[in-house]
């Protein structure tokens, strides 16, 4: 069953190839420095449809609690995603804990907006089709830039950190895309916000098994 | 490890003979007395060396060396279930085709399943493991295995049993 000479053999030939390696930065430095390489790439876009009144909706604190929770939860989602593709680490119940806080948070100041009945469906999707391909635009870059760095440490449970990618890249694009929609409405903030955000991370959750695993 | 990371090749090599020891004991326990026990220790060991950048020596070496391994083992077993649920699918109609007209019946019922039931059963009556070596495997106690197998047993028979009289 287990022979030694072989054994050998595979030992010899893996430290011929120990070339020396660079090891990884800490999760939370390589956190910050995908965040610096990708708030710019969606910020640059979102600069140009700002929503008219975006400097009074910052004043107001609801609004801003919104847009700072799904920031926060955003980063800690992709520290989580960088820390479960280290052998051996787990996301930390810290990070589990205040992310899911976060994203409550965002839920109930979602849900707490007006319904408005009187849209008829073509005004409702009208209105709603920007929000969506922007949303899918503007997320190619922090998801494709933090499938990159998670491929550079050992990804193990793909699917898991497929999901963890898919949901900060979407939290954070989710996060430009409310600084430009003018509409603060229930119906179109949960069909063309957050149904986009749901479904991005599942189709990350199903593509990471054919980006993130490496075969021997 | 750090040493090895750095290129040291004699401190590498000490690493790998140490931790081979450890896996393959730890290997034993995960996959009992399978006989691809030596083909998931070289897995193991090929992804040490590939993820050896991913180690931090600030962190205990443990936690990191028994993940690899653990997904090893875990992957080397979906493959196998993988490779065994293909071959059911492939010969058992052939063989239930003798007796019923349904050349899927078997395949279907079993897909039919619950996961662990039908686990169970593809353990032990297609992969052939004894109870104790599927026990290991799915990490439940051999009395739970038989458990397992033996609902599964009942369903299929139900199942099958519905279909010959329809």
């Amino acid at each position: 069953m287990h022979d030694p000479a072989w054994e050998k053999e595979l030992i010899d030939r893996l430290v011929d190839d120990a070339t020396p390696v660079r090891r990884l930065w800490r999760p939370e430095t390589r956190m910050l420095v995908w965040l610096a390489i990708v708030l710019p790439a969606v910020a640059l876009p979102a600069a140009r449809v700002l929503r008219d009144d975006v400097v009074q909706r910052l004043q107001t604190p609801g609004f801003l609690l919104e847009e700072a929770a799904m920031l926060g939860a955003a980063a800690l989602l992709a520290l989580a995603a960088l820390r479960v593709a280290i052998p051996g680490r787990r996301a930390g119940t810290a990070v589990a804990v205040a992310a899911g806080a976060m994203l409550a948070l965002v839920g109930i100041l979602v849900c707490s907006q007006p319904v408005f009945m009187s849209w008829t469906p073509d005004v409702f999707l009208t209105i709603g089709w920007p929000c969506i391909w922007r949303a899918f635009a503007w997320t190619m870059v922090p998801w494709a830039v933090l499938i990159v760095a998670v491929r550079r440490a050992a990804p193990f449970g793909s699917r898991w950190t497929g999901t963890l990618v898919g949901a900060a890249a979407w939290g954070l694009t989710f996060v430009a895309i409310r600084l430009c929609c003018q509409t603060e409405e229930l119906l179109h903030l949960g069909v063309f916000h957050v149904l986009p955000l749901v479904a991005g991370t599942l189709l990350s959750a199903a593509l990471a098994p054919v980006l993130l695993e490496r075969r021997t | 490890m750090a040493c090895a990371q750095s290129g040291d090749r004699e401190a590498y090599r000490a690493v790998l003979e140490d931790v081979g020891p450890l896996v393959l004991g730890w290997l034993r326990r995960w996959l009992a007395d399978s006989p691809d026990l030596a083909d998931v220790y070289q897995d193991t060991l090929v992804h040490l060396h590939r993820a050896r950048h991913t180690y931090d020596p600030e962190r205990p070496f443990e936690p990191w060396l028994f993940a690899i391994a653990r997904h090893c083992a875990a992957d080397h077993a979906r493959r196998r279930r993988q490779r065994a649920w293909e071959i059911l699918v492939d010969e058992l109609p052939d063989r239930a085709a003798e007796s019923d007209p349904d050349r899927h019946a078997l395949a279907d019922a079993l897909q039919a399943l619950p996961r662990p039931q039908r686990e169970a059963f593809t353990m032990l009556k297609v992969e052939g493991l004894s109870v104790d070596a599927a026990a290991a495997r799915a990490g439940v106690t051999p009395g739970a295995l038989k458990v397992r197998a033996h609902r599964a047993y009942k369903a299929l028979k139900a199942i099958l049993g519905g279909s010959d009289g329809g």
